[in-house]
């Protein structure tokens, strides 16, 4: 399915995965420090493993350590 | 929430909730070797910047889309990979290292305070922060208010509308007093006023600060976490226990909006305070902090059962007027350090002799024992605080804090109890002999 990770197209193979399968999927680093916006919102934690992707969803994987100056 | 007994708090998997101390300081996070650094025990990352294969990557990391490093001011590896131990091993949410333990207590104030607001805090806490509440941050408009903590009425009275946090000692510094945390805990939680502990003498597993409802713990890395008097380096860890969505305004709420709340006292931090301040830690100061942390709870157990047996003798010595230890039964916070502690009372000893001068001359009799101004090391160190870390306040100010000039502080390190014991022994005998 079609959807768009940190601005970015991305074909996923894959349907409607939860946001922890997401996370694995795309290997996401250091997961346990990452926040998770979709479609504008923050996810709580506690989300991650009920919400699920649809086609077109835009998500965010966002950090606070590391990079740069701030988060978006 | 109730503080009656320590939080379960679970904030990584549910495997880690069952490991020990030591396990947690050498192993760090179960993934942590497959996502960041694959390496047993951690390369020193010397590098001031990191290259990236295009401006597209490293725009990602300005932009929070990516972990990856850019810059050592703003993080590092080696420096990053001390933060998630810390965290993991506190049990805490996340963790900011910085050049020193005052360096991250500044990255803390700097965070939850501005101008016009106020600081409650414990008239019994170190010298240095003593100077950094009352000189340094009223010419920024932040107004400290110094009250007996080990009072939770009097906290309570001076925490309102303006107090922006309230900061105690786990075990103040050189008082040796240890408040209520339960109450405090319930008190910041009530109010909605972040409390932080400075927890420097009490790493893990001594005492967990978030199982009392504290949000923040803030650690001089140099002391017992480092560990034999390395380098110089502080972390502030985010507990857990504290709902940030709570703060209104400031850098916390506005990343509060941003980001995962659980992460919006940790993000600000960094990226509105620490990362234009410029006090971070070094790969080399986290490497050497990192291989210290490992060995914590092996040196501390040793060296709180040292400070119990040298207390105890101290106390049957004749030449010794009052011996200060949290861990003797008729010390005032015995209740309160038997409540919140786990396996020991610290480290930390004071005692009193007839005078000043007499302090003097056992110090300079001691054969192991060493004139050092620090603790937490693996030796056993000894300061005259009236002369030395509170030299320039005033005397008031040097008895509210517990500081008399007839009183030694002792740091007990990791050597013999014997030999400690015996030094300490010979060392007062010599003070007292007309020729000594």
């Amino acid at each position: 399915m079609q959807l768009k990770i940190n601005g970015k197209d991305r074909e996923l193979d894959a349907s409607t995965p939860t946001v922890s399968q997401l996370l694995e999927l795309e290997n996401v680093e250091a997961p346990d420090m990452v926040s998770v916006q979709l479609n504008g919102t923050i996810l709580k934690r506690e989300e991650f493993d009920s919400q699920t992707i649809s086609p077109g969803d835009e998500v965010e994987f966002l950090y606070f350590m590391g990079g740069g100056s701030a988060p978006a | 929430m109730s503080t009656s007994r320590p939080n379960d708090r679970k904030h990584h998997t549910a495997a880690n909730a069952d490991l020990g101390t030591s396990t947690r300081a050498v192993h760090g996070y179960p993934e942590q070797a497959s996502d960041l650094v694959p390496d047993l025990v951690p390369p020193v990352w010397n590098s001031a910047a990191f290259a990236f294969p295009g401006q597209e990557e490293i725009a990602d990391a300005f932009q929070g889309r990516s972990p990856r490093p850019v810059y050592s001011r703003i993080a590092n590896p080696t420096v990053t990979q001390l933060e998630r131990r810390v965290a993991f091993l506190t049990g805490g949410t996340a963790a900011l290292a910085s050049a020193s333990g005052m360096g991250a207590l500044t990255t803390v104030l700097m965070t939850l305070a501005e101008a016009g607001d106020e600081i409650v805090v414990s008239r019994r806490i170190f010298g240095g922060t003593i100077h950094l509440l009352d000189e340094v941050l009223p010419r920024f408009g932040v107004r400290s208010v110094f009250v007996d903590a080990e009072d939770p009425a009097a906290v309570a009275e001076a925490a309102g509308e303006q107090t922006a946090l309230i900061l105690v000692e786990s075990i103040s510094n050189p008082a040796l007093t240890v408040p209520d945390f339960a109450r405090l805990g319930e008190l910041s939680q009530e109010k909605g006023i972040p409390l932080v502990v400075d927890a420097t003498v009490t790493p893990p597993p001594l005492f967990d600060p978030g199982a009392w409802g504290a949000a923040l713990a803030v650690y001089s890395t140099t002391k017992y976490l480092a560990g034999s008097g390395t380098v110089v380096g502080g972390v502030s860890v985010d507990t857990g226990a504290f709902d940030w969505r709570r703060i209104t305004r400031g850098p916390v709420a506005e990343h509060a909006q941003r980001i995962d709340p659980r992460f919006a006292f940790a993000a600000a931090a960094r990226n509105a305070v620490h990362i234009h301040t410029g006090g971070c830690m070094d790969a080399h100061t986290a490497f050497l902090t990192l291989l210290g942390l490992e060995t914590v709870e092996l040196r501390l157990s040793r060296q709180c059962e040292s400070a119990l047996t040298l207390a105890r003798d101290l106390r049957e010595n004749e030449h010794v007027t009052h011996v200060g230890y949290p861990g003797l039964e008729d010390h005032p916070s015995y209740p309160a350090a038997a409540r919140f502690f786990q396996g020991g009372s610290g480290a930390i000893v004071t005692f009193c002799l007839d005078s000043a001068e007499r302090c003097y001359r056992a110090a300079r009799n001691l054969r192991i024992a060493r004139n050092v101004v620090n603790l937490g090391d693996s030796r056993t160190l000894v300061v005259h605080p009236w002369s030395t870390i509170y030299h320039d306040h005033t005397d008031r100010v040097r008895r509210d804090a517990g500081v008399y000039p007839e009183m030694l502080r002792v740091s007990v390190g990791i050597e013999n109890a014997a030999d400690i014991v015996g030094d300490f022994r010979q060392a007062l005998e010599a003070a007292h002999d007309s020729t000594g």
